[in-house]
């Protein structure tokens, strides 16, 4: 069960991967053994890096892009009152992030028209669309999503099963960059949609296949925010002092967590279904 | 069963040795304990770490290891087994039955150069050609991680910030090495791995009173009988500087192997003042008067042993290789 990350350059992929790995992060110590996560050393190594950079309040370096990197995700499954009481080993169901950066070039052919045969695209662009979840990352402050809306329209003609699919708005604080997107992010999940389904109308077109519930799960709505502060005239992330005392990003956790969370209802219901 | 300490550069391994030397001794030779502990080091080894402690004793710290010069420590520890009383004497004067389960220590580096090298093998953990010794970290059963206290700090954007955080990768990538290694393994108890953290130089941290006061921590750790409490203290340090690595610890089990049983040990050393000013380690006079000896977190390091006890009996010990406690 594997996430597929899609975004165009400039999308905040690298941002994306990071702050899932903050949140990951501190998911898990809050979250008393209900969330886990789980990379190989290879991943970390590069994932941990970047995490690194921004917690020391530099961008991430483009060093993720190009990488097939992945990571699992835990989340521990529901489990009746009898058998909790009785001691029942707890079981965990596992989503895979894979993360395949996409350029601009792999997805081309599906920006411009409709495809007939999917033999037509790059092998990497074919193969994110066996996944079962397909993740965008959106620049909010892009007005013409036409391209996009046809990209998600081919890609859900040829797939395999019904996507689930998701939708993550990225920006920063900085008013340029919003699109318009209140300061307040929206976290009630019928605001959030609403919110993204309006701007998706007004900029993608009528992307009649996101919306045809025979065909897609979704789209669900999340919003990625980087609070930032300035150094030398440039926006860099911002660092908050957190309860605790020490420096963590200041970012949109909220929605991060509302995202995990969202995952891990798709993993229990996946694991159910199979 | 195997133990490796792991620690970085200059985070306190040595002078960790050194009390825990002095530790065991007294452990030893505690009349409660005859018989039910045992110690045992290689010559080269028992001199290191004697002459580390009187190094310490004479107003001295250790100095920094660099990469190759560094002596091999390895140790053990030996608990009499539960139901060794019953093995007849004769029978354990002529070295048929061992009533000790035993635990081999070894010391490493975790160097970023040795964590690179093996990331960087083609088939990571699985490769043939990984050398001896890290062969034998990745088959440890109990990983004591040790971590500098003193390092800690709420700066960011400095230097100490950013050694504290690179620590941290180092031993998240080191703990998901071990997870990949080990999940292959058929046998449940061959996939539980036992942490323990060790926080080293803790004395340092006590001084930085506002920054424990502002994660709402008391400037000394609760006392071994408090271990609701010591969970809590050492979960709050490890969840706000070392987040990585107990995230990757809690995630192992998503490779079916558990370091879900953590153990955490403070490690201080009472300091005070020679006549140029510089703080070298503080002597006490010992309670029998018959001399001084180093003011350090000596019940600490008695719950350390003790703590190896619990595992020990946990997970006794089928590998024969401590043939000197038969005699």
């Amino acid at each position: 069960m594997a996430v597929a990350v899609i975004g165009d350059e400039g999308s905040g992929k690298s941002i994306f991967i990071t702050l899932m790995y903050a949140t990951q992060i501190r998911y898990t110590a809050g979250s008393d053994g209900d969330f886990r996560f789980f990379a190989s050393p290879k991943d970390l190594q590069v994932i941990s890096k970047e995490y690194n950079r921004m917690r020391m309040g530099s961008w991430p370096s483009d060093e993720l892009l190009g990488k097939d990197i992945r990571y699992s995700c835990g989340f521990r499954m529901k489990q009746s009152t009898l058998k909790r009481l009785f001691g029942s080993r707890q079981k965990h169901v596992e989503i895979e992030f894979r993360v395949l950066a996409t350029s601009s070039s792999e997805f081309e052919p599906m920006k411009t028209g409709e495809i007939d045969d999917i033999a037509n695209i790059p092998a990497r662009a074919q193969e994110m669309i066996q996944e079962p979840i397909w993740l965008f990352l959106v620049e909010a402050s892009r007005n013409d999503l036409k391209p996009w809306g046809r990209l998600v329209s081919n890609m859900i003609g040829h797939a395999p099963s019904k996507p689930q699919i998701i939708v993550m708005f990225t920006m920063t604080d900085k008013a340029n960059t919003r699109g318009g997107i209140p300061k307040r992010l929206p976290l009630d999940r019928k605001v959030r949609n609403e919110l993204g389904r309006s701007l998706i109308n007004k900029r993608a077109g009528e992307v009649s296949r996101l919306w045809d519930r025979e065909r897609v799960y979704g789209p669900e709505i999340f919003f990625s925010e980087v609070q930032t502060t300035d150094q030398k005239g440039k926006p860099v992330p911002k660092l908050d002092r957190n309860e605790s005392g020490s420096f963590e990003m200041a970012y949109s956790y909220d929605q991060y967590q509302a995202l995990l969370g969202h995952l891990g209802d798709i993993a229990r219901v996946l694991d159910q279904n199979v | 069963m195997p133990a490796a300490i792991l620690g970085d550069r200059a985070c306190g391994k040595t002078t960790f040795l050194a009390l825990l030397y002095s530790s065991q001794i007294k452990y030893s030779n505690d009349p409660e304990n005859a018989d039910r502990f045992k110690f045992f080091a290689s010559p080269s080894t028992v001199n290191f770490m004697g002459d580390m402690y009187n190094h310490l004793k004479g107003g001295g710290w250790p100095d920094a290891t660099a990469k190759g010069q560094r002596t091999k420590v390895d140790f053990l520890f030996g608990f009499r087994r539960f139901g060794a009383a019953m093995i007849p004497s004769w029978v354990e004067n002529r070295g048929w039955a061992n009533p000790y389960n035993t635990i081999k220590f070894s010391v490493y580096d975790v160097a970023g150069e040795d964590v690179n090298d093996l990331v960087r093998t083609p088939d990571g953990v699985m490769d043939d050609d990984i050398p001896e010794e890290i062969h034998e970290l990745l088959e440890s059963r109990v990983l004591v991680i040790l971590v500098d206290t003193s390092r800690i700090t709420a700066k960011p954007r400095s230097k100490p910030f950013m050694a504290m955080m690179d620590y941290d990768t180092k031993t998240a990538t080191l703990i998901s090495l071990i997870a990949e290694y080990n999940s292959k393994k058929t046998d449940p108890a061959q996939r539980t791995i036992y942490p323990v953290f060790v926080f080293t130089k803790f004395d340092v941290l006590m001084q930085k009173k506002k920054l424990l006061e502002s994660m709402k921590l008391t400037e000394t750790y609760p006392e071994m009988k408090e271990q609701e409490k010591r969970l809590h203290y050492a979960e709050t340090l490890l969840r706000n500087f070392y987040g990585q690595t107990l995230a990757l610890l809690r995630g192992g089990k998503l490779k079916n192997v558990s370091f879900d049983d953590s153990a955490y040990y403070f490690s201080e050393v009472g300091v005070e003042f020679n006549d140029d000013g510089i703080p070298i380690p503080s002597l006490h006079v010992m309670k029998d008067g018959a001399g001084h000896e180093i003011t350090y977190s000596h019940p600490e390091y008695v719950g350390f042993i003790d703590h190896f006890r619990k595992i020990a009996n946990k997970m006794p010990d089928d590998i024969k290789d401590a043939q000197e406690f038969n005699k």
